[in-house]
């Protein structure tokens, strides 16, 4: 994939990326001790953690993937507070276990929207369907 | 204290974060509201005098435009299967979700409710089928989100699976 963009490219997208969506990355040992974070973490609502603290108990996003037992996983469209959803990266390199998020709230909000009003819909149709087949039956 | 990774599995609106929500905070919101990807909520218990807690994965429901992602999956240590009473076809999607479970991960416990007693009048699930299912070992709990009836039972039972098969 990398081979498709010309260097100059890939620097461009990237600060694009950098300018136009939120981040937050988080550096874990094997474990679960923070050893390193960074990028926007209030912005996406994570807790206060400190360098040095076992964070596993408290970051759930990472129950069932601990230890990696690959080198890549991603959880997508992870409701991380009230306002944010994030889809979370996560990888395995040089003995640390890397966790990025990226902010997909505003992405999400009108999937989230249309979902709403389909799932309405469908279960409206579903009623009436239910409706009328024991009209059928009754008669 | 033993942490369990447990994912909520079900079709589109049969009450999987209502029983959530029900069992971690004791509320119940009559508006539907529809869960896009996964919210994680836990709740620690005490079963044979053991404690454990449970990581409850929230999953969004499944339906023919959106499947259950695999990885959300990962490291589970049981299902809980969510059907809706007055919608039969929920009962369908629930099995077949099982399956897809146990294909990721393994043969690991799992209970089936079958949500929404509160509405039991206008139930429409085909209960032969039900009877079938716990024929073939299924441990099936009729739940009301709305009214908590059996909600915390079937954590419990859940749990009491779970240490059993430690």
């Amino acid at each position: 994939m990398k081979n498709l963009y010309p260097d100059n490219v890939i620097n461009k997208i990237l600060q694009i990326a950098l300018e136009t969506q939120t981040f937050a990355y988080l550096a874990i040992d094997d474990n679960g001790t923070l050893i390193n974070q960074g990028g926007d973490i209030n912005a996406l609502g994570l807790p206060a953690w400190s360098l040095n603290e076992n964070i596993l108990d408290d970051a759930l996003f990472l129950s069932g993937f601990f230890p990696m037992s690959s080198d890549y996983e991603i959880i997508p469209s992870l409701q991380i507070s009230d306002e944010k959803i994030v889809d979370i990266h996560l990888f395995h390199d040089s003995n640390i276990n890397w966790a990025i998020l990226v902010d997909k709230t505003s992405d999400l909000e009108w999937q989230s929207q249309a979902r709403q009003k389909a799932n309405e819909l469908r279960l409206l149709q579903q009623k009436l369907d239910t409706k009328e087949e024991n009209q059928v039956v009754t008669k | 204290m033993f942490k369990m990774k447990v994912c909520m599995l079900g079709a589109f609106a049969v009450g999987k974060t209502s029983l959530v929500q029900q069992y971690v905070n004791s509320i119940f919101s009559e508006k539907y509201q529809t869960t896009l990807g996964v919210k994680i909520d836990k709740k620690s218990l005490q079963v044979d005098g053991q404690q454990l807690e449970l990581i409850l994965w929230d999953l969004a429901g499944e339906d023919e435009f959106m499947e259950v992602r695999s990885s959300y999956l990962r490291g589970s240590s049981a299902v809980i299967l969510v059907a809706d009473g007055t919608r039969a076809e929920t009962l369908d999607i629930a099995i077949k979700l099982k399956n897809k479970a146990f294909r990721e991960l393994g043969e690991i416990p799992f209970i089936l409710l079958i949500n929404k007693k509160d509405l039991i009048e206008s139930w429409t699930i085909d209960q032969l089928t039900l009877k079938q299912l716990e024929n073939d070992g299924w441990y099936i709990l009729k739940t009301s989100a709305k009214d908590s009836e059996n909600v915390e039972d079937a954590y419990q039972a859940l749990a009491q699976q779970l240490l059993e098969s430690l």
